[in-house]
């Protein structure tokens, strides 16, 4: 009797619990919600590894976040995404120029205040839609009167209504004053690219994302993966992948076993999904990926709060800059793959020179001896003092937006404390970090430049910018007065010699004042898999170029 | 005692709305800590979201902007009170980063993990309570050793380890299963065995302590030396002095698996919500945390009522007070 009534309890136990974790993805699927969800019964990605029908050709890319909505007037896509179905007026070439895009011809006035552009003919939408003149000024006229978009100085440049359109195939912009990188910020992946006016509902809504571009949006499942398929009347040279995966997998880890395990066929890239530096000697190894590098376009800088002491004093700035040893840096932190830094933007940047590299060489006896000329002798400990005051100092640094920038900041802690000086390193997240700086609450910081297509005039116009101090003092890494002046006047210049000529003088005076102290300059890194040929780099970090891209059988 | 008990007992329904108003009370300030912990933490989302967004510092204009239109700018209480308002009504806002509804990502993503934990759980109980069972009948012998064994070794790997390690040996060399996603049944073979290897060994230990310590009490081994057969005294006296024990490691180790996926999400790309959680909180994406906190405090609550009910079906001896 008892027995009987025990199990009675024991299955109804059971019933229960299987009841409750029976149901619970049930009803979570019956209450999906519309167009956004995850179909979890949905078929995997088709893996590389298995032979596809021999038309084809699925290439497929490890991404670290979900690409978006893919509005190219809003932030949250991501950008090689928002690049492969997107076209602008003018393309970013490899060496740095600018080239035809959706335009096949400009002209500048003389002044450098009225550009023109000629459009090409005969290019439609993803939908079909007709890209034309009343096109382009929409897309301009849209993300203009948005001031989210304040921070791209052609926003604060252009004259918002004088945007003409003559006729169907011209469109004419006027600025206020001439602006050397006005074509630059054309190639931007947002929000300068042209979308097509059919994709807003009646309420001016985004609601599809339909452009110019090679490619179209296929299959969108969010947060697994985004398939891209040739669009059919593409105006330019068709692709000839049949598809492209965008594979949302967030661990880097994760999207080395991937593309090993041959679920993927290429990864890293900093905007894409990035390598982490040490998996380089696992990569090199198998047979079945190759490495692909080419130079970098960011550099990783220390920056000082030089609005107050010690670093107020550009002879202290300048003595931190010969204390690093960056070829130490480049060679054991990046395994070989960063190159030391001799100016502040690497040489992929345009218009970049390097008046003063013997400023950037290891040289801890002359860094003592500025040091001592600006007042500093050192104390008993070994740490410099000054009228009472210890030369202590606090290094912040966001691991995760950088790695590396964790080791780097320890080895130059090391290096620093050679000549004296006592860092404090402080880990902080970037909500932290931002606090930090808004409110002048650091000593030291770690930073990364934007890279082309955004330097050297983002960089210049917004992390070395003396007025932005002033309005709200944060994300300054340096600035002065007179490098304001100095920048102004170089992008204001109409003519090549004379551009190369003003920025020659804003890098001597980077140079002199060391305004920040750059260590390395990144790398491009990508890992391809050898059933891909024809692989590239994008010419900026920002795009990839999938074009030319097979697959060969393995 | 029968089911018919859980109905019909005015103790019962006394005891079920005492649950639910403390769940609503704990709910209530659970809440409401956290919204408190992110107001006042370092970190402005204005700042971070619009830093994020357009690559640079926003201006203060901008800040001011967007204070306004989330109504960030109010005293928290008031905020709280707007957040609590909505809330109950089903609408959990949407989140800041990305703007899409936070119930319905959330919804989706909790299914997911919901999906991966209850499979995980099921196979701890079908292979962790019979190999408890057989350690504990075979006690002492090479059996029970090597059950043991194998016991430490699973609860001391490092699941993160044994992550890559699978995916090193199936994915990569072998190539029979998929190193991340999901989708099929064969998407949820690695992570299952990476989540659900330290629970079989804890549901096994304490399915054989339990019934050598039933075996070893002295009214067992006095009914036992009177000629009762060790597996009657299994059947009478084992199986329901463990149940209680063993229904509360379920539940807790439940619990504990749904906020503790995210390592074995993120490797696996298992979008789940512990990815969306750390996520959010990067971001000091308010709506998120909110919700995702509140669902935390939710499942652990549930988790307990389940478990009672649990205790009342199996044991008579427990009242509902």
């Amino acid at each position: 009797m008892i027995t009987h009534k025990l199990w009675i309890k024991v299955s109804v136990l059971l019933a229960v619990v299987l009841i409750v974790t029976a149901c619970a993805p049930q009803a979570v699927s019956e209450t999906k919600a519309p167009p956004t969800t995850v179909e979890s019964t949905a078929p995997p990605a088709q893996p590389a590894s298995t032979v596809p029908p021999s038309t084809e050709q699925v290439f497929t890319v490890a991404v670290a976040r979900d690409p978006g909505p893919l509005n190219p007037h809003d932030t949250v896509s991501i950008f090689p995404a928002l690049s492969m179905i997107y076209e602008s007026l003018v393309v970013y070439n490899d060496d740095g120029t600018i080239g035809p895009g959706l335009a096949k011809s400009w002209d500048i006035s003389p002044d450098g205040t009225t550009y023109t552009f000629h459009l090409r003919e005969g290019v439609t939408f993803h939908d079909g839609t007709p890209f034309n003149a009343t096109a382009v000024k929409w897309n301009f006229d849209r993300w203009l009167s948005d001031p989210a978009w304040s921070s791209i100085p052609f926003w604060n440049i252009v004259v918002k209504e004088s945007i003409q359109t003559p006729d169907d195939n011209t469109v004419t912009f006027k600025l206020t004053e001439p602006y050397f990188a006005t074509l630059q910020e054309f190639t931007f992946t947002r929000p300068p690219r042209i979308l097509s006016p059919s994709s807003v509902n009646a309420s001016g809504e985004f609601t599809n994302p339909l452009g110019t571009g090679a490619w179209k949006v296929g299959e969108y499942v969010p947060q697994q993966r985004m398939v891209f398929v040739p669009y059919e009347k593409y105006w330019g040279d068709k692709p000839k992948l049949t598809k492209v995966v965008f594979e949302v997998i967030s661990d880097p880890q994760a999207r080395i076993n991937a593309l090993l395990s041959g679920e993927v066929n290429l990864i890293g890239g900093e905007y894409v999904g990035g390598i982490p530096l040490e998996s380089i000697p696992v990569l090199k190894q198998n047979p079945n990926v190759r490495i692909v590098t080419g130079e970098g376009g960011s550099t990783f800088v220390i920056g000082m709060n030089f609005t107050k002491p010690p670093f107020n004093d550009k002879t202290v700035r300048q003595a931190i800059s010969y204390a690093i040893d960056r070829k130490i840096i480049a060679e054991k932190l990046f395994s070989g793959y960063a190159t030391e830094a001799k100016g502040v933007f690497p040489p992929s940047v345009r218009y970049m020179s390097y008046p003063h590299p013997e400023l950037y060489a290891y040289a801890p006896d002359k860094a003592k001896e500025l040091l001592a000329q600006a007042g500093w002798a050192a104390g008993s400990d070994g740490i410099l003092q000054k009228d009472g005051a210890k030369f202590e100092t606090e290094l912040l640094v966001d691991a995760e937006a950088y790695p590396q920038s964790k080791s780097m900041s320890e080895v130059i802690q090391a290096q620093l404390r050679e000549v004296g000086i006592d860092v404090k390193l402080r880990l902080v997240d970037y909500g932290a970090w931002s606090d930090a700086l808004r409110s002048s609450n650091y000593g030291m910081s770690t930073w990364v430049t934007y890279g082309p297509p955004y330097d050297p005039q983002t960089g210049l116009g917004y992390l070395f910018n003396y007025s932005l101090l002033e309005m709200s003092d944060d994300g300054t890494i340096f600035g002065d007065p007179e490098l304001d002046t100095l920048r102004e006047a170089a992008f204001k210049t109409t003519t090549e010699e004379e551009r190369q000529a003003a920025f020659n003088k804003v890098w001597e005076f980077m140079d002199l004042n060391a305004g920040c102290v750059p260590v390395v300059y990144s790398v491009r890194l990508y890992a391809v898999d050898n059933t891909a040929q024809n692989f590239k780099l994008g010419s900026t970090e920002y795009w990839l170029d999938l074009n030319q891209v097979t697959m060969g059988a393995k | 005692m029968g089911v018919s008990y859980l109905i019909k007992d005015k103790i019962v329904f006394r005891f079920f709305l005492r649950r639910t108003l403390w769940s609503i009370v704990v709910l209530l300030v659970v809440s409401f800590m956290s919204y408190t912990l992110i107001f006042i933490a370092p970190g402005d989302p204005a700042t971070i979201l619009i830093g994020k967004q357009t690559g640079r510092f926003p201006t203060p204009e901008q800040v001011a902007q967007f204070r306004t239109e989330y109504g960030l700018d109010k005293p928290l209480l008031v905020q709280y009170y707007n957040w609590l308002k909505q809330a109950v009504q089903g609408y959990l806002g949407q989140s800041f980063r990305t703007g899409t509804s936070v119930a319905s990502e959330v919804r989706v993503r909790f299914g997911n993990t919901l999906l991966l934990v209850t499979v995980t759980m099921l196979v701890a109980i079908i292979l962790g309570i019979p190999s408890g069972l057989l350690a504990a009948w075979f006690k002492d012998t090479f059996l029970d050793r090597f059950i043991h064994a194998l016991s430490m070794l699973a609860v001391a790997i490092p699941d993160f380890w044994l992550a890559f390690l699978l995916i090193l040996l199936f994915s990569i060399v072998l190539r029979w299963l998929p190193s991340h996603g999901i989708g099929s049944a064969k998407h949820l073979i690695l992570p299952v065995i990476c989540l659900g290897l330290a629970n079989i060994a804890r549901l096994n230990r304490l399915t054989r302590s339990g019934l050598v310590g039933v075996e070893g009490e002295k009214y067992v081994l006095s009914a036992r030396a009177k000629g009762l057969t060790r597996r009657t005294a299994w059947i009478k006296h084992g199986f329901p002095n463990i149940a209680v024990p063993i229904v509360t490691l379920i539940f807790t180790l439940f619990s504990g698996a749904i906020a503790g996926t995210i390592i074995i999400e993120n490797v696996f790309a298992w979008p789940g919500i512990g990815f969306y959680f750390v996520e959010a909180v990067n971001y000091r994406d308010l709506p998120v945390i909110q919700a995702m906190v509140a669902l935390y405090a939710a499942v652990f609550i549930a988790g307990n009522i389940l478990a009672d009910i649990a205790y009342v079906i199996i044991d008579p001896r427990i009242r509902l007070d």
